[in-house]
């Protein structure tokens, strides 16, 4: 029996162990220790719940001499009625990251895979590590009745070591939607995440390669299975795009025209029609949201800027964008219209992204009543103008002509926690508002991750995009300790000899997560999508008030935003404390939402 | 050294003259159509001497006039080859730090967004008024040249470098 803390309780492995909390395998302890306020058990059985039409999570630790290439897990016994099968069962090995002498489970490698993986070196980084965890993900059919199962998962290690632990399983009789009705907006840039593989490194024109696009789809169906979008801007500073990430175009001024879409179609087309998620268990949802190639210096060059001919070129190309976006129909994404550049590169002279001179703004306006309104204003597709402006959202509070010009807004977190008004005035106009900040490392608890899903609920927004989300490292696992995975929700899987991308514990955890959030849209929804009173749920749940959730502008925050220095910043108090926050205070959400939709009453 | 050895060397220092050559023809240009007094103008009174990159703030009319000279210095070279330009100035708080003001399709090899300390072929061109050559990594080259404004003071230097990566630049 392993006693660290009065708060841990764990037997000898192998065992079975709550999603949340993490053991680091060197030592055997689990690595939020610091953090439990009560009892983590672990133990050769677990209890369960879950929606219809959901993933369950759990994690079973066994001895390190268990991982060989011919480990097994398997489940049995669930029940005809749970309409559970071998095929609903996914596992998974943990990998590590080591620093500072800790090992911090992350990466998750498909169980399938374990013999290719322990040849390029699964556990050589770990010491000599004494346990190993295991992910277990089990998904519960729509077609599941409600009521209790349970069953035996068994664990055999190909060497002679086997257990059978015990899993119950409650089914709740509500199931959840294949749609995700807020979105976990993994941010990324030309898909770097694809070109930092070592066969494409190097390569401008990658997507021009059968193998670069059906990896591009790949991330983006794992990021699908795993109820986000993998959100990756066409073009960098300059305006330049690599091809494919644009249609090729021809001719000039009022001649030019697009001639030909090949490369474009076969790289976006299955993510907009929805075909790259055939056989997901979420179905052929096509991506809810896309940048497009349009910027300042495409599909018309700067050169003509000011000219009769820019816009007109704009005009020409966005209306054959429309056009073939109806044809092929692309209709249930919305494609965005959004200028990143950013004054500091010097390619532009204003800021498109993050506005901080609100003189800058004149540009949004010009663009918009040049060619923005008339491609918003489509109705057989879905063009939409995207800013992302923390700095300015207390100035739009009021109802002014930007705050009107926009249909989407992705805003600091920190920053539009100050401006609830700002917020009320946009959501009032049916604009899409979005948090965004940074992806959580590996060596946080996991509960940060549940609170940016969390907090755009309860601040009535649509989405949250954590930054650079899904990057280009070239080797973000031997890079583990100098960036702690804040770049990478989902890993490339060549460090580990596998031609695949990886997902993470912090993935599963932000699926289950995106899992609840549909608990909550589906207790709104009985009240017509007005979400007041799931926010009394989770603010009872987690002992919470509106300003965990909210803060009010600091006083720095009324002049105007260029005058903002940094040290404003560090002295500005923090909205809600979450420091001491247990990592798995994420489930009374969870119950208390389940609890409220299997309440007739409600 | 072989025949066929010494041919090759012959060939490649062939090349090497070719491309210097087609740098700075696109410097001379440069030298014609940027008006020193515009690059003088370029940073907003606020912004001129930023700290902070967040601070950055441009005159909007002779960025733009600037930015369509340097697009079109990118198309004039020569046989469709490549090359990037970028506008620099010093620092006006410190004459040894230097930046970008205005680029063009590539930014530069020496600066992002921050200000750097002065690149030796830059002081070349604004200290000695002579055209510095640099060689750079993966035999790329870059050269700076003297920018003058109408009193005859060097206000700042064209950087013109071979382009890194060709892509799907719009037509225009």
């Amino acid at each position: 029996m392993t006693a660290v803390s009065k708060h841990v309780d764990l037997p000898e492995p192998p065992y079975l162990l709550s999603p949340w909390v993490r053991i680091d395998p060197s030592t055997g302890l689990p690595l939020e220790v610091a953090h439990l306020q009560h009892v983590l058990t672990g133990a050769g059985e677990i209890d369960l719940t879950a929606a219809r039409n959901e993933y369950v999570s759990f994690q079973v630790i066994v001895p390190a001499n268990w991982i060989g290439p011919k480990l097994n897990v398997s489940l049995s016994g669930m029940g005809k009625g749970s309409a559970i099968t071998y095929r609903e069962l996914e596992w998974f090995v943990q990998w590590s990251h080591v620093h500072d002498d800790v090992c911090y489970p992350d990466p998750l490698i498909p169980g399938k895979l374990t013999a290719t993986a322990l040849k390029a070196g699964l556990l050589k980084r770990i010491k000599q590590p004494k346990v190993v965890g295991l992910w277990i993900d089990v998904f519960v059919p729509r077609q599941a009745r409600a009521g209790s199962y349970s069953g035996v998962l068994t664990v055999k290690s190909g060497r002679g070591q086997d257990a059978q632990l015990g899993v119950s399983l409650t089914v709740h009789r509500f199931a959840i939607d294949d749609e995700c009705h807020m979105t976990a907006d993994m941010n990324a840039y030309s898909g770097s995440y694809v070109n930092g593989w070592p066969e494409f490194q190097g390569d401008w024109d990658f997507l021009k390669k059968p193998r670069a696009r059906k990896l591009l789809q790949s991330y983006s169906r794992v990021a699908h299975e795993h109820r986000s979008l993998i959100h990756s801007l066409n073009y960098s500073h300059s305006g330049y795009m690599s091809a494919g990430f644009a249609p090729e175009l021809t001719g000039r001024g009022e001649s030019l025209r697009v001639k030909s879409w090949s490369t474009f179609d076969k790289t976006w087309g299955p993510l907009f029609d929805g075909s790259a998620f055939r056989g997901t268990r979420r179905g052929e949802i096509p991506v809810p949201y896309s940048y497009t190639p349009f910027n300042f210096q495409w599909p018309a060059s700067f050169i003509h800027y000011g000219n009769p001919g820019y816009y007109e070129m704009w005009r020409n190309i966005a209306k054959e964008f429309g056009d073939h976006a109806a044809e092929r129909g692309w209709t249930r994404t919305k494609f965005e219209i959004f200028f990143n550049h950013k004054k500091r590169y010097k390619f532009f002279p204003w800021d498109g992204d993050e506005t901080r001179f609100l003189a800058d703004e004149v540009i949004f306006k010009e663009f918009y009543h040049e060619a923005v309104r008339d491609m918003v204003a489509r109705k057989d597709m879905q063009f939409t103008y995207r800013t992302d402006s923390s700095w300015s959202i207390g100035v739009h509070s009021n109802d002014d002509e930007v705050s009107s010009i926009f249909n989407m807004w992705v805003i600091n977190g920190s920053i539009g926690g100050r401006f609830p008004k700002g917020i009320a005035n946009l959501r009032s106009k049916k604009q899409d508002v979005f948090f965004y900040g940074g992806l959580p490392g590996y060596n946080e608890l996991f509960y940060s991750l549940s609170r940016w899903p969390l907090l755009s609920w309860m601040r009535d927004a649509q989405g949250f995009t954590p930054w650079l989300a899904v990057s280009g490292e070239k080797k973000p696992l031997a890079a583990g300790p100098a960036v702690k995975g804040r770049f990478s929700i989902f890993y490339p899987g060549h460090e580990l000899g596998l031609d695949v991308p990886i997902v993470t514990m912090r993935s599963k955890i932000m699926r289950n997560t995106m899992q609840t959030m549909e608990y909550l849209y589906l207790l709104a929804k009985r009240d017509g999508g007005d979400r007041s009173k799931t926010w009394k749920i989770v603010n009872k749940a987690l002992g919470t008030s509106r300003s965990d959730w909210w803060g009010k502008p600091e006083p720095f925050m009324k002049r105007p935003p260029h005058t903002w220095q940094n040290s404003d910043f560090s002295t500005a108090p923090r909205i809600g404390d979450w420091s001491h926050s247990d990592p798995r205070d994420f489930e009374k959400v969870r119950n208390a939402a389940a609890e409220a939709l299997c309440d007739k009453k409600m | 050294m072989t025949t066929g050895n010494k041919t090759k060397k012959t060939e490649a220092a062939k090349e090497i003259q070719i491309r210097k050559n087609r740098l700075a023809e696109v410097a001379r240009l440069a030298q014609i159509f940027v008006e020193g007094d515009i690059l003088n103008n370029v940073f907003s009174e606020q912004g001129n001497v930023w700290e902070n990159p967040d601070d950055i703030d441009f005159e909007y009319v002779p960025f733009i006039v600037l930015k369509k000279v340097v697009l079109r210095l990118e198309q004039s070279a020569a046989d469709g080859v490549g090359v990037c330009v970028a506008l620099w100035r010093r620092r006006p708080d410190n004459l040894d730090m230097a930046e970008t003001v205005v680029v063009g399709m590539r930014g530069s090899f020496f600066a992002g967004k921050n200000m750097v300390e002065m690149p030796e072929k830059m002081r070349t061109a604004v200290v000695k008024e002579r055209v510095g050559l640099a060689s750079l990594k993966g035999g790329k080259m870059s050269l700076f040249a003297p920018i003058y404004d109408s009193l005859g003071h060097v206000a700042g230097a064209v950087e013109v470098f071979d382009d890194p990566f060709r892509g799907n630049v719009p037509a225009s």
